[in-house]
């Protein structure tokens, strides 16, 4: 009963101005506003492919399989093959990894297990830093420098001392130009570097440090810690940042496009000249005349996409793994 | 104080201080967590450290094998294993690590096979012909009491098991490079009553081989499976002695206090 009482007083004293003022954006609104955000996002998408399907069918109806099996190229006659292309973007990307993964892993290892406390905030944002260097930058470094380098002194090299092995040799043949595959690989590499070396930080600072000790406990070195436990324990969250930098090594344009030389030709040799899907279409589209020329064009681009789309979806599915499973 | 000369209550020989910690001062940065402490650790018997959460006795532990080596951590006085200082040991620890095994609060597998948890710290030590080695995992995992749970799923995952075996399991790792002194870090904290009556059991049989030294939060535990007990408060080792005796008589008012459940 009392309190009650109370209650009404409280009611009675209460001032004018502590009663809630209708807000501009209600509830409501406000959720109405955020969910067409993100359905615009999404159908940005969906539009994107479906437009890429659209677009592409002529190429595919003419050229059926052969499109993705042949690597005739010739806009005169109309030919248009992209087996070309796919295997310059998927040799470079190979290169690319081969230089990216160790460099990641290792910068990882050093920045949680080596690193000096004071040495790990600025190591860290160095190598984030070279994520944030444009890829046009990174083309006319490429060109500028690492290209002379290369073919003054890198390619020599590995052509004299890799070329005569047999089978292994077979990738090292030709003059050095410079430009080509491997030029391109490289420089991919670099780029990548950055996003798989961020993840792999984070997912083996995830390790319990429990782990670690108990590694460590046994007698193990750094390196036997490293490669036969926290490497083991985090494999799936590294394996999904090696995806995620694997996905945008296909995709990468404007720095390939400077240095592969741009042929439409599949060599044994990693040194030759060649082209990348992303790197036909900056090159070509312009000059694109003709509905099937345009519509081959379009063609690779959707085969780019769903590559690039099924590589970062095996990254999430990797990464959500990974955080299920670190626990204690 | 020697205390192999107040043994005879036991049936068990005669032993040596394993490891003697003669005046050890442990810093955290600014912050003291051990001072001046001094004890003795048997051979072939079980010390346990009890007390209230921070107060120094994991530090303690810690020091024993030098897990917890960082810097900003600093100690002065001496560990003794044997005679040799092991805070004076420069570099490479991973030959002290081979002589004092430890266990942790939480069991912690290794991510890969059941057999490999074992083989993989005695392949740090010594390479041996097949045969050799499953002789070796399989001596290991008998000895802590687990062998007859896995000896069908060897290849399996050594996270794949419940966590008393996991706990067993890491026992069984410690102990297959064949150490001298195992160090036990509370290691039934996470664990059911059941497992719990395992670890115990298991400890109280390698007491046979080991020089064994347990952190725990729980009297009962020190109380059945100790042959001496130190506590500790707030970085002190403020009393040492056989268990029965000071469980039963406690010569300082802290330590009744603490044991009788008045604090801590």
């Amino acid at each position: 009963m009392q309190s009650d009482v109370i209650a009404e007083d409280a009611a009675r004293e209460m001032p004018a101005s502590y009663q809630l003022r209708p807000s501009l954006i209600t509830d409501g609104g406000y959720r109405l506003l955020t969910l067409s955000a993100a359905i615009l996002v999404v159908l940005c998408l969906l539009g994107i492919f479906l437009l890429l399907v659209v677009e592409s069918l002529p190429a595919f109806q003419r050229f059926g399989l052969g499109f993705v099996t042949t690597m005739a190229w010739n806009p005169v006659r109309e030919l248009f093959g992209g087996l070309a292309p796919m295997y310059g973007t998927l040799v470079t990307s190979v290169i690319a990894m081969l230089i990216a993964v160790p460099l990641a892993f290792g910068t990882a290892f050093f920045v949680n297990e080596l690193c000096p406390h004071r040495l790990r905030g600025p190591i860290t944002l160095g190598v984030e830093l070279l994520a944030a260097i444009p890829s046009i930058i990174y083309g006319m470094w490429g060109l500028f420098v690492l290209v002379p380098i290369l073919a003054l002194y890198v390619q020599p090299f590995l052509i004299a001392v890799i070329g005569p092995i047999p089978v292994l040799g077979a990738l090292f043949q030709g003059p050095p130009f410079g430009i080509g595959m491997l030029t391109a690989g490289a420089i991919l590499g670099v780029m990548v570097t950055p996003y798989i070396a961020a993840v792999a930080r984070q997912v083996i600072a995830d390790v319990p440090p429990l782990l670690r000790e108990a590694a460590y406990g046994v007698g193990a070195t750094r390196w036997e810690v490293y490669r036969y436990v926290l490497m083991p324990y985090a494999s799936k969250g590294l394996m999904g940042g090696v995806m995620l930098g694997l996905g945008r090594a296909l995709g990468e344009t404007m720095a390939v496009t400077f240095v592969i030389g741009n042929a439409h030709r599949i060599s044994m040799s990693l040194l030759a000249p060649a082209t990348t899907i992303s790197a036909t279409l900056a090159n070509e589209f312009t000059e694109a005349v003709g509905d099937l020329y345009v519509s081959s064009l379009l063609g690779l681009g959707l085969i780019l996409f769903v590559i690039t789309f099924v590589v970062l979806a095996i990254a999430r599915f990797l990464l959500a793994q990974h955080s299920h499973e670190v626990k204690f | 104080m020697t205390l192999a000369t107040r043994d005879d209550a036991t049936a068990l020989p005669l032993t040596e201080a394993k490891i003697e910690v003669k005046h050890l001062n442990y810093f955290y940065g600014q912050n003291q967590a051990l001072k001046d402490v001094s004890i003795d650790f048997l051979d072939r018997r079980v010390t346990t450290l009890i007390g209230p959460s921070g107060c120094g006795k994991s530090t303690l532990l810690r020091a024993l094998n030098r897990i917890s080596d960082s810097p900003g951590q600093r100690a002065e006085g001496q560990v003794l294993l044997e005679d040799q200082n092991i805070l004076d040991i420069k570099g490479d620890l991973t030959a002290l690590r081979a002589r004092v095994g430890m266990v942790f609060q939480k069991p912690t597998p290794f991510p890969m096979s059941i057999y490999d948890n074992i083989a993989f710290p005695i392949r740090l030590y010594r390479r041996l012909p097949r045969p050799e080695m499953d002789q070796e995992v399989e001596q290991a995992l008998r000895k802590a009491a687990l062998w007859e749970e896995v000896k069908d799923k060897l290849r399996q995952s050594g996270l794949s098991l419940s966590g008393g075996q996991q706990q067993r399991l890491c026992i069984a790792r410690a102990i297959a490079i064949k150490p001298e002194v195992l160090l036990l870090d509370e290691p039934a904290s996470a664990l059911d009553p059941i497992s719990t009556a395992l670890i115990d059991e298991l400890v109280w049989e390698l007491r046979q081989d080991y020089c064994l030294i347990m952190v725990t939060h729980n009297m009962q535990q020190a109380a059945r499976i100790g042959d001496y007990v130190g506590f500790m408060y707030l970085g002190e080792l403020v009393e040492f002695g056989e268990t029965e005796a000071m469980f039963s008589a406690p010569k300082q008012k802290r330590t009744e206090d603490y044991i009788t459940g008045r604090f801590g």
